[in-house]
């Protein structure tokens, strides 16, 4: 994306309450991370400094600085899942791979992370994949989506 | 043609609903998306139209939907459907419950052209008299301190200013919670006429969502309701004829836990680094922009509507005490019949966990319940019998938050669960204050070296002592409560510490 497209994109979040935290998420949904150029420009749109764009970003965990496997795979983590078993799952699906979660799969495609409540807490452990939600998830299953 | 209800709920997409939904157009259903009734186990959920009644069925598999046209003309046939539920009026889960909040969800097509009924009905009252009844009605915020609402409402309403705010904190983080997201994808009409009243009531033209990026079906959702209402004239301009105009957008959170908090979500709100703002000044005062803001929690803003059609005094004739009207309880985790409860106050945690959850899904002893999400305590067998009011709950150092039960087995370690505490702490914690920021990775630490440490009761004190630091030093809840679910575990389950 060139930089006239970028500006032209996030130009409209200015109108926005929390309009940079918009611009973000737009940032986000079309590059898939936001690296130091994106930052510079989000700064000069909103007339801020790029430390505090820095500072924005590095808050929030949805964003992220650096490019990000193609697909994702987000594990619960909260009480109501590890209820249901959430650290077996983890340690199950750590043992197939090899790996400790936070990870990104040895062929690079998938990124494996966690995340703290969906809303589906009566049926965990639950996961998203690539924003999906899958309910009573089992290693073999998790497993043959990566 | 046969019409079936289907259950678009996050808990049905989790579980296949895409796949039944096919099916039902595959085998020539007219189906109308609904909310969930919050029978999570039954997810995804089919009512299927007979005569004047629903009959439901459930958890349906897309391979079962065509034995399900095929029994649809004969109520013998159905009954013998593997998946036969009968009617959920008559579901021993859902005929205990008293539903106003939820009085719409799963029954109603989601998006159906709004009314507003009670907004219009209410458009001619002076607000103060509005206030006045939601004083009688007793009602405290849903969000997790239970702070009586009328007082928010009145201080908003009488703050001198050229421009109020409604905002509604949508961040749900805690774990066993999910009414919001329910509320937000099946009814969100009755949040958006709740918001508009309030907005009549203390004299505010704007309202916002705070929405966890965590539910993108309840974004679309609200973005669909919102659109909707705009059409037909029942947001924007001049409401209903009359002189108030009331405008909503939604505003997408980023994934921080710590943006629940009210003035943490207000400096999100306003796009800066989510962290706490020093109270006073208290939001109602000088919140978004520094004008006063209602800040409420979706489901005390989604109680308004039916808590007007009731009228203040007979909602207040619900519950015990100060603990008016109903409150839709979650109950989560290691439980065989989980899901949406509303009930009103006073019931107690044992009813709920073993009558409407049937006990544990694994089949194992009970041995832990977390009430109030991750800054709530863990109880015990012995505390089971405690009411469900917010004051039985202070009574023995829990909370009743937003209204998360979470049930665990006999497998469940607290230590871990401690250690877990702290961890969260850490991860979301905002990073204003020492006690938390720091003490959050001491106390994770500690719980971590208890696993095999030589000097198990001098550690435990430490623990303790750590606690007392972060509950009386933190800036606010998230490290000032961390301590809860710690003590309680200590307090409780001290063999799991040795
Ligand atoms: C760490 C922390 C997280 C919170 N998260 C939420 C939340 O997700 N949703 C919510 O409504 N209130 C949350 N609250 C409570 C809010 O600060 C505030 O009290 C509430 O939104 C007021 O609404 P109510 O009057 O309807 O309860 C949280 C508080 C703390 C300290
Ligand atoms: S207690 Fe934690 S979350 Fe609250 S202000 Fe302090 S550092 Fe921030
Ligand atoms: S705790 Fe995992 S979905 Fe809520």
């Amino acid at each position: 994306m060139s930089e006239t497209e970028l500006r032209e994109l996030i130009k409209p979040c200015l109108k926005l309450a929390g309009g940079i935290i918009h611009a973000c998420h737009a940032v986000m949904d079309s590059i898939g991370y936001i690296d130091r150029d994106s930052k510079r420009i989000i700064a000069d749109v909103f007339n801020l400094s790029i430390a505090e764009v820095s500072g924005i970003v590095s808050f929030y965990h949805d964003f992220k600085t650096e490019p990000q496997p193609p697909k994702q795979l987000r594990i619960c983590m909260a009480e109501a899942c590890q209820a249901n078993q959430a650290r077996k799952l983890v340690a199950a699906i750590e043992q197939n791979l090899h790996t400790k979660i936070p990870c990104h799969t040895a062929n690079g495609e998938t990124a494996i992370g966690f995340t703290y409540c969906l809303g589906i807490c009566p049926n965990g452990p639950a996961v998203t994949i690539d924003g999906k939600l899958l309910a009573n998830a089992s290693a073999t299953e998790v497993l043959a989506n990566l | 043609m046969t019409t079936v209800y289907l259950s678009n709920d996050s808990f049905a997409y989790a579980n296949g609903y895409e796949n039944v939904k096919r099916a039902c157009i595959n085998v020539g259903f007219e189906y109308v998306d609904v909310g969930s009734r919050g029978l999570a186990w039954l997810e995804p959920l089919i009512e299927l139209e007979h005569g004047q009644d629903r009959i439901a069925f459930g958890p349906i598999a897309a391979d079962e939907v065509t034995a399900l046209k095929e029994a649809a003309n004969s109520a013998v046939t159905l009954k013998s459907h593997p998946k036969y539920i009968g009617q959920i009026e008559a579901n021993e889960f859902f005929n205990r419950q008293t539903r106003l909040v939820f009085r719409n969800a799963g029954i109603e097509a989601i998006g159906a052209t709004p009314t507003f009924n009670t907004l219009k009905a209410n458009l001619d009252r002076d607000p103060h008299a509005l206030i006045d009844e939601l004083e009688t009605s007793g009602l405290r915020g849903r969000g997790g301190a239970g702070f009586p609402a009328h007082i928010k409402w009145r201080t908003v309403a009488n703050t001198v200013a050229d421009q109020r705010y409604i905002v509604c904190n949508a961040d749900e983080g805690d774990s066993g919670t999910f009414s919001d997201r329910m509320l937000m994808e099946g009814d969100p009409m009755s949040l958006l006429e709740g918001m508009a009243i309030a907005g009549y009531a203390c004299g505010a033209s704007r309202g916002y969502i705070y929405l966890r990026s965590e539910y993108p079906l309840a974004h679309e959702s609200l973005n669909n309701a919102i659109s909707i209402s705009y059409k037909n004239n029942l947001l924007g301009e001049k409401i209903f004829g009359s002189e108030f105009s009331f405008d909503v957008e939604v505003f997408l959170g980023a994934g921080a836990y710590i943006c629940g908090e009210e003035t943490s979500l207000l400096e999100s709100l306003e796009g800066r680094r989510g962290q706490i703002r020093v109270k006073p000044p208290l939001p109602a005062i000088a919140g978004l922009y520094q004008k006063p803001t209602l800040v409420h929690n979706v489901i005390t803003l989604a109680s308004v509507p039916s808590l007007l059609d009731l009228g203040g005094e007979n909602y207040a004739e619900l519950g015990i005490g100060r603990s008016t009207g109903t409150i839709p309880f979650q109950l989560a985790g290691n439980v065989k019949h989980g899901g949406l409860i509303e009930l009103p106050f006073g019931h107690t945690v044992r009813e709920l966990i073993e009558e409407f959850g049937g006990g544990t899904r694994s089949g194992r002893p009970f041995r832990a319940a977390q009430i109030g999400g991750p800054l709530g305590a863990y109880l015990s067998d012995a505390e089971l019998d405690t009411r469900l009011t917010y004051e039985d709950m202070q009574g023995i150092g829990a909370g009743i938050g937003h209204g998360g039960i979470v049930v665990f087995d006999e497998t469940v370690d607290l230590r871990e669960q401690s250690e877990y505490a702290f961890e969260f702490c850490e991860i979301e914690s905002c990073g204003k204050c020492t006690p938390c920021r720091i003490g959050s990775v001491r106390g994770k630490e500690l719980m971590q070296r208890l696993r095999q440490s030589t000097n198990k009761d001098a550690d435990i004190q430490l623990v303790k002592e750590l606690c007392d630091v972060m509950e009386h030093a933190s800036l606010c809840q998230m490290g000032g409560m961390t301590p809860i679910p710690v003590r309680s575990a200590l307090e409780r389950f001290p063999e799991d510490f040795r």
